[in-house]
């Protein structure tokens, strides 16, 4: 199972990348591996304005249903709509082509975990 | 929690090729070992092995036993008395009904003989269904209970019939579906009925439980070449359901009977009678209210258990629902007013928003 370092996390497996106030979001290795083989997302549109902790979309595998949380209040500037048609990048790639949403942060960024918290969190 | 839950002869196996085990109906069951589409597959193409050794065993035995077993189950069982020259006897399905026609568990019945009748149950429904036989069995008839002594594993898949004959002998390739017969198997007395839950050809292996370990690597041994692999839960399911069948505790329950549940060829009214029937003579008259229909989404969306189903004859609700390894798409099951038609427009509630979906036929793949 890879943690990367650079990245921040969230208590609900997801991964944020920030740069500047843009941060890219997606579920975390532990998450997809947990989940299975992805079979389904939704996502939300851009410019949905999201607060923290607030659903966003979905993810399913063949059994399994989960919500994902906003990991900050902001404004959804891109979304991956590739995942559509290839959910299954959220398993190969989870850190990369699996990404989900991109947004414009308001709050929140320092209530994420570093790659070590997390990293027990899932230990 | 685990400690608590019951293991098959075949457990060990499991952890020591890495599935992922998870409790169901009390035991802890392996769900996948790889990845269910790929399991999937394997059934659809090739051959998937499944450890069934958690479902229940019940056998009525002694004189009386064969029409005790008709008045607690809706198929004729004494149309399945093996052929005096070949000894194979047909398996039936059907349904054990409270008196209120509501399904107490949903079964197969092996009947060996008019003193010998054995029921495949449940593994969720053991108890209940041991508790049931027992209120109604009178002497000279017996119940006895081989679910702890008796594995099952499950051989399906279109290579299925070439690797039962490579165990049992040739001549098991020639039982049509829906048979049975006495086996053997390293010395020990095993059933071999041609019965699954994948809608694939192959058999149901009932096995002691301390042969059923060496069954199982004698199969994946002798199966190698024809593509044989372990297949968990998940597919078990997926397979399940691209077929239409149902499954109890989601199809299936005490408030649903086999009429609704499009059961009907499962129960023979002209037998003589059986616990439950009065009921269903009223709903083969009247009709039904609610049925049980295919559904396939038009949009994007997977219709999942509980889900609400909106029609318009009124609204309904999803018993299973999953993404289809084969078809790429949607498929779910579901009760809808029995003025709904194959075909029909419909429906589903899904993540809040209303999404189209039409009622389809079965089986789906």
């Amino acid at each position: 199972m890879v943690i990367r370092d650079d990245y921040r996390y969230t208590k609900d497996h997801e991964w944020v990348s920030l740069d500047a106030d843009v941060a890219c979001v997606g579920i975390t290795d532990y998450a997809q591996e947990q989940l299975g083989e992805v079979v389904y997302v939704e996502l939300p549109t851009v410019g949905t304005s999201l607060s923290e902790g607030e659903s966003f979309g979905v993810v399913e595998s063949t059994k399994s249903v989960s919500d994902l949380y906003a990991p900050m209040a902001g404004e959804v500037v891109e979304v991956n709509s590739l995942l559509i048609d290839a959910p299954e990048n959220i398993n190969t790639d989870p850190y990369g082509d699996g990404w989900m949403i991109k947004m414009r942060v308001e709050s929140g960024a320092d209530a994420l975990l570093s790659a070590v918290d997390y990293a027990a969190l899932t230990t | 929690m685990s400690d608590t839950l019951k293991e098959t002869p075949l457990h060990g196996w499991h952890t020591e090729h890495q599935a992922i085990m998870a409790p169901f109906a009390g035991w802890e069951m392996p769900i996948r070992y790889s990845q269910i589409s790929e399991e999937h597959c394997a059934v659809r193409e090739a051959i998937g092995l499944f450890d069934v050794s958690h479902m229940g065993e019940l056998w009525l035995r002694g004189e009386g036993a064969l029409a005790l077993a008709n008045r607690l189950f809706t198929n004729d069982v004494s149309k399945g008395l093996p052929d005096s020259e070949t000894s194979v006897g047909r398996a039936l399905y059907g349904a054990v009904l409270n008196e209120d026609g509501g399904i107490l568990d949903d079964v197969i019945a092996y009947p060996h003989s008019p003193e010998s009748v054995l029921f495949c149950v449940n593994a969720s429904n053991v108890t209940k269904i041991r508790e049931w036989f027992s209120k109604h069995v009178v002497a000279p008839v017996e119940l006895v209970d081989a679910s702890g002594s008796t594995g099952q594993i499950a051989v399906q898949g279109p290579n299925a019939p070439a690797l039962l004959g490579r165990i049992f002998g040739a001549e098991i390739q020639e039982m049509k579906p829906m048979r049975f017969r006495a086996v053997e198997f390293d010395g020990a007395a095993c059933i071999l009925a041609t019965t699954g839950y994948t809608g694939e050809r192959g058999a149901e292996v009932f096995v002691p439980w301390g042969t059923a370990r060496s069954l199982w690597e004698a199969l994946m041994d002798k199966g190698s070449d024809l593509g044989v692999q372990p297949v968990g839960l998940g597919a078990r399911d997926t397979l399940r359901l691209e077929k239409g069948f149902c499954l109890y505790g989601n199809e299936l329950n005490e408030s649903r009977t086999p009429l609704e549940a499009g059961l009907s060829w499962t129960v023979k009214f002209d037998k003589g009678g059986f616990l439950g029937d009065g009921v269903l003579l009223k709903q083969r008259e009247n009709g039904v209210q609610s049925k049980l229909v295919a559904i396939q989404m038009e949009e994007r969306g997977i219709p999942r258990t509980g889900y609400s189903i909106h029609t318009s004859e009124g609204n309904g609700t999803i018993t299973s629902g999953t993404f289809s390894p084969l078809l790429k798409q949607a498929i779910a099951m579901g009760y809808v007013p029995s003025g709904v038609n194959i075909g029909d427009e419909i429906q589903v509630e899904i993540h809040g928003k209303l999404r189209s979906a039409r009622v389809a036929k079965l089986p789906f793949v």
